[in-house]
């Protein structure tokens, strides 16, 4: 038997985007790469997934809908029975759009709103009034009955606008938000380095929204933060409007971080690249030359990452590793090592803390 | 309930599956059910029998059966 599957497969279609995000990291620009997969080859890699058994195909950018084929990509995979999402930015989504990608069998958008004014939003995508485009966008897709979920980033831009970025994604009719703990990979480290959370501001913004997770209607998700899982566990979160198990259906619940895990999540560059995940671009193999399901299988990078016993530092030796990880994507961006503590996580100062108070107790009674 | 009815009654209602299709010597690889809902099924057998599923042991697998025994060994 094999390892298992992972539950979802990101493939990034293309790398044109009529964006310049701050963050992106898949350097996208103006123009697709000319190594990209082409309609042919990504009908096969549907096939692939297909067969493999796939639950989950999220399909991303750059911007996808600057890929003329979408639509017959999208098309194609639903015919092979892949739940098949869009993560987009939104502002080329109109009724019409959105009701042909229903048509083609689309199940749910995905759409990036990276603050909660217009201001913080366009300053980190990189055009004036994209915002209010990603705004249109959700509300095309609400009245074309296309679901949808707003992708937001955290940084310190956003600390202080969470409960207001889940605000607008209640009013829009959003069906899940999902924040996404800022890594700084590829443009990132250019642009946006500085906007990185520290382990204590981390914290204290998944603390919120662990709290907020209690009354919100929707369900809140935190890719690249395998430590926030623990903090739901730690507080014992019961959410008022769903059963609390729901929150365990967020795949990195119990296991941590879900990259090239088994059940966990596996990401298809637009030239065939695959990586563990959009964070961690290390190379597992190409499509190209290998099927993905045999690079699942035989990936050297892949071996190491799936040993957890191999993790090295404060995630090595944390009473959480096999639950946690840490994010993998953050170690190897930070320290060049995958395997490496995940220097964004607030555990060891707060081990750190505790130990100087009780030397210092016990400093007082010696 | 034994483990196996339990185990259908699982894989039934989280993927649909047929299960008059689920036997002890059902081959895991045509369960008709894929990646998504696997893992759903996972965390539910997890969550009703209070266990960890290791999917290093998963992957010795090979039938319906060995699922159950499986899930058996870890309840004692």
């Amino acid at each position: 038997m094999h390892a298992q599957p992972p539950f979802m497969v990101s493939y990034s279609i293309t790398k044109k985007c009529n964006l310049k995000c701050k963050h992106c990291y898949s350097d996208s620009v103006d123009q697709a790469a000319p190594d990209e997969l082409s309609t042919e080859e990504a009908f096969r890699l549907m096939d692939d997934l297909s067969e493999w058994g796939i639950g989950l195909l999220v399909i991303d950018g750059g911007e996808p809908l600057c890929r003329d084929d979408l639509l017959e990509v999208v098309k194609y995979a639903s015919s092979k029975e892949l739940r098949t999402t869009l993560g987009s930015n939104g502002t080329l989504i109109t009724e019409a759009i959105a009701e042909k990608m229903l048509d083609a069998g689309l199940k749910s958008v995905a759409i990036s709103v990276d603050g909660a004014d217009a201001q913080t939003h366009d300053s980190f995508r990189g055009l004036s009034g994209a915002f209010q485009q990603a705004l249109d966008g959700a509300e095309a897709c609400k009245n074309a009955g296309l679901p949808f979920q707003f992708n937001m980033v955290i940084r310190k831009d956003t600390l202080s606008q969470l409960d207001d970025m889940l605000r607008i994604a209640l009013e829009r009719g959003a069906n899940a938000a999902e924040f996404f703990d800022l890594v700084a990979t590829r443009r990132g480290k250019q642009e946006c380095k500085e906007q990185v959370l520290s382990p204590v501001e981390r914290k204290q913004a998944m603390e919120q929204l662990a709290q907020s997770q209690e009354d919100c209607p929707i369900l809140i998700r935190v890719p690249a933060c395998p430590m926030y899982p623990l903090l739901l566990q730690e507080k014992q979160i019961q959410p008022k409007h769903f059963p609390a198990e729901m929150l365990q259906r967020i795949p990195y619940y119990r296991r941590g971080c879900a990259a090239a895990m088994p059940m966990g999540y596996v990401m298809i560059q637009a030239n065939g690249e695959v990586n563990p995940c959009m964070l961690l671009q290390v190379k597992m193999g190409n499509i190209r030359e290998q099927s993905i399901a045999s690079i699942w299988e035989h990936s050297p990078a892949v071996a190491e990452l799936r040993n957890r016993e191999l993790l090295k530092g404060e995630c090595g030796k944390c009473s959480h590793k096999l639950t946690c990880s840490g994010c993998r994507g953050r170690a190897y961006e930070e320290t060049g090592d995958m395997l490496a503590a995940d220097p964004g996580c607030w555990l060891p100062l707060e081990a750190a803390t505790e130990g100087a108070e009780r030397d210092k107790e016990y400093g007082k009674i010696g | 309930m034994s483990t196996i009815d339990h185990l259908r009654a699982i894989m039934t209602k989280v993927a649909r599956c047929d299960g008059n299709e689920i036997g002890m010597n059902t081959a895991l690889k045509d369960v008709k059910a894929d990646s998504l809902h696997w893992l759903q099924i996972i965390i539910r057998v997890e969550s009703d029998f209070n266990i960890e599923i290791d999917f290093e042991r998963m992957r010795e697998m090979t039938s319906i059966g060995d699922f159950v025994k499986y899930i058996d060994s870890c309840t004692g």
